[in-house]
């Protein structure tokens, strides 16, 4: 609370000289604003058995009291003698969208099959690799904080019950996420991780200390961004078709992956008088473009981004999307088109992906969005085999991107600007 | 409703907008709902959707009287952005209820840019509210704490916020893309005192990365052209 002798004045005053910067400098200005979270040590789930399910197993495991479901540090260890599922467990998508965010199956792509994969042989055992991206085949789920994302988790071959029962669940930073489901006791059960906090962990399954599986987690607080929608009007373009609500909507639906949600506010048409005659198509006339109508709006731009239908009167003039201001440098994203409304929308989610830093495939010059291994091999340019319909790709004809053209990964994930 | 306020919405606002105004609780999740559309009717005044910039700024003044500690972290977003909206010919209506907001605000509740922007926009001083060493900040990117504050700094004058603005497009220079990121933001805050921080750059053709990669985005010359010759600088 502030102290009461202080006040807020409605002018400046006088400040005094300005000083050198010191050596050490910072960009975060202490205690003024919300610090970002840090993981800790992991931690191990065990699952309270069901007490139903089949004949029961002949192993020795100490008798559970029942006790509600909780993501807690086991008080009693697994039995040595307990039984083992024999091969792995892996994790899927859920069948219902409703509680499972993000889920990525390419990220950790195999380079080599019988080589990679975290699979394990009945006969041989394998580790989690500390690199997270390393291609072993295992999966990457997204959940926000304070959520919980739903998975299928599945034990392949010979298991049953009993030894799904003495599986236990390792969360390497459980400060990150937990365990939430703790009675798995047949194959393809729904699967919960809660987020706890922004950051990245694996659960691993283990029973005796043996690995069979593991997924990643990549956990984010949920953001909502505000992006402001219209459409130029000049001598050469018209007021575009759209519906605010519908956009909004159809962007939500693929950010709900890392957990962006858009809050639209319409400006609707916004007469100006072009920079130059006839209908524009050079960069420097866009920027110019969206600059006008920032000052020509009825209420001024506010929000941090913004998009830009320019329509051409005449004929489609076949460009689909641009950012004219380059990836991720805050100026408005442009649709020229309107007549795929669908198609439209996807456009525009394409183009915000720019403004919030997220590059094509073929144009990820650092290698940070799409690793070479995935972009190897690479068919027209902006589509990748493994990956067709990113988001961010080029794949499909308007009508085929409105419904398709959707996939965001975790490298992306994590690369999209957040505010 | 505070009675200044309730005068302002009762004479300006439709009989529909000033039942919501006085019954939505700043706390539930209706508030954000309610600004959101009110917003959107300020942007895009209809027959059937009447709004006044009255209506608005007193909406906003409303909400921002019955901020207190208990209110969620979210409604004071909504507020302050939506502070941002008011029309510059109705801030006074609200001029007053931000600043006692201000005052009783606790810190790190909302993030930098929201904080700093209605601040800049109102010209309200808070720096005696702020223990903040001038000396060590540094503006790496334009989203970081440090820009919003020298931003702010920037529109009541402050010459450190000038300073700091201006050693950040300095450092930005070796990186034409980053350096456009930068002098783009610095461009948004209109005001003629940072002008010379882009005239510098007027004739660097070097391009920055754009949606087709390396050097096929803006040069930092057309950029800052664009910004000089289409922005409108008070």
């Amino acid at each position: 609370m502030l102290p009461p002798n202080k006040s807020v004045r409605p002018v400046p005053r006088p400040v005094g000289p300005s000083t050198s910067p010191a050596p050490n400098v910072t960009t975060s200005i202490p205690g003024l604003f919300p610090p970002a979270a840090s993981p800790s040590e992991p931690t191990v789930v065990t699952p309270t058995p069901s007490g139903s399910g089949g004949a029961g197993p002949s192993h020795s495991s100490p008798a559970q009291p029942s006790q509600p479901a909780q993501a807690t540090p086991p008080t009693i260890p697994p039995s040595p003698a307990a039984t083992c599922c024999p091969q792995v467990s892996t994790f899927a998508k859920a069948a219902s969208r409703t509680v499972y965010f993000g889920f990525d199956d390419n990220t950790n792509q195999v380079v080599k099959a019988n080589a990679d994969e975290y699979w394990i042989p009945p006969t041989d055992s394998k580790s989690r690799p500390s690199d997270r991206e390393d291609p072993d085949g295992s999966n990457w789920l997204s959940v926000s904080v304070g959520s919980e994302t739903e998975v299928v988790i599945a034990f392949v071959g010979q298991s049953g019950p009993a030894c799904i029962g003495n599986c236990t669940f390792v969360v390497d930073a459980p400060a990150v996420a937990e365990v939430v489901t703790t009675n798995v006791t047949a194959n393809n059960v729904a699967f919960k991780v809660k987020g706890k906090a922004a950051g990245e962990c694996s659960v691993e399954v283990k029973c005796n200390g043996k690995t069979l599986g593991w997924v990643h987690v990549w956990c984010a607080v949920a953001t909502t961004i505000n992006l402001e929608v219209a459409s130029i009007v000049t001598p050469n373009s018209r007021a575009a078709a759209y519906v605010v609500a519908d956009l909004e909507s159809y962007i939500n639906a693929i950010y709900a992956d890392l957990f962006i949600s858009v809050s639209i506010t319409d400006k609707g048409p916004i007469t100006v008088v072009p920079p130059a005659a006839g209908y524009l198509t050079s960069t420097r006339h866009y920027l110019a473009l969206d600059t006008l109508v920032q000052a020509a709006a009825t209420t001024a731009f506010t929000a941090p981004y913004r998009l830009l239908y320019y329509v051409n009167t005449g004929a489609f003039s076949g460009n689909y999307g641009i950012v004219p201001g380059g990836v991720g440098t805050g100026k408005a994203g442009f649709a020229f088109f309107d007549h795929d409304i669908q198609g439209s929308y996807n456009t525009m989610a394409h183009e915000l992906g720019h403004s919030l830093n997220l590059s094509h495939p073929l144009h990820d010059s650092d290698g940070d969005e799409f690793p070479v291994r995935h972009r190897a091999g690479l068919a027209g340019g902006n589509v990748m085999p493994l990956d067709p319909w990113n988001l961010m790709g080029y794949k499909g004809t308007l009508p085929q991107r409105g419904p398709s053209r959707r996939d965001l990964r975790y490298r992306q994930w994590k690369k999209c600007r957040r505010v | 409703m505070t009675d200044h306020f309730v005068e302002i919405i009762q004479s300006s606002c439709s009989q529909e907008i000033a039942v919501q105004v006085e019954e939505v609780a700043v706390s539930s999740p209706d508030f954000s709902t309610l600004a959101k559309v009110l917003l959107q009717r300020a942007s895009l005044p209809s027959e059937d959707a009447p709004m006044t910039p009255e209506c608005f700024a007193a909406f906003v003044g409303h909400s921002a009287a019955r901020l207190g500690m208990t209110s969620t972290d979210e409604a004071l977003r909504t507020v302050l952005n939506a502070s941002l909206s008011v029309s510059e010919q109705t801030r006074p209506i609200v001029l007053n209820e931000l600043c006692r907001l201000y005052e009783r605000m606790p810190l790190r509740r909302v993030d930098a840019r929201t904080y700093f922007k209605p601040l800049s926009l109102y010209k309200i001083d808070v720096r005696p509210l702020l223990a903040v060493e001038y000396e060590s900040l540094v503006i790496e990117e334009p989203q970081d704490d440090a820009f919003y504050y020298a931003y702010y700094l920037a529109s009541i004058s402050d010459p450190r916020g000038i300073k700091l603005l201006d050693d950040a497009a300095i450092r930005s220079e070796g990186e034409a893309h980053q350096l456009i990121g930068m002098l783009g933001a610095i461009a948004e805050l209109g005001h003629s005192n940072v002008r010379f921080i882009l005239e510098r750059y007027s004739a660097d053709d070097r391009r920055g990365v754009g949606v087709n990669g390396p050097n096929t985005g803006p040069s930092v010359a057309e950029v800052v052209t664009n910004e000089l010759q289409y922005r409108v600088w008070n």
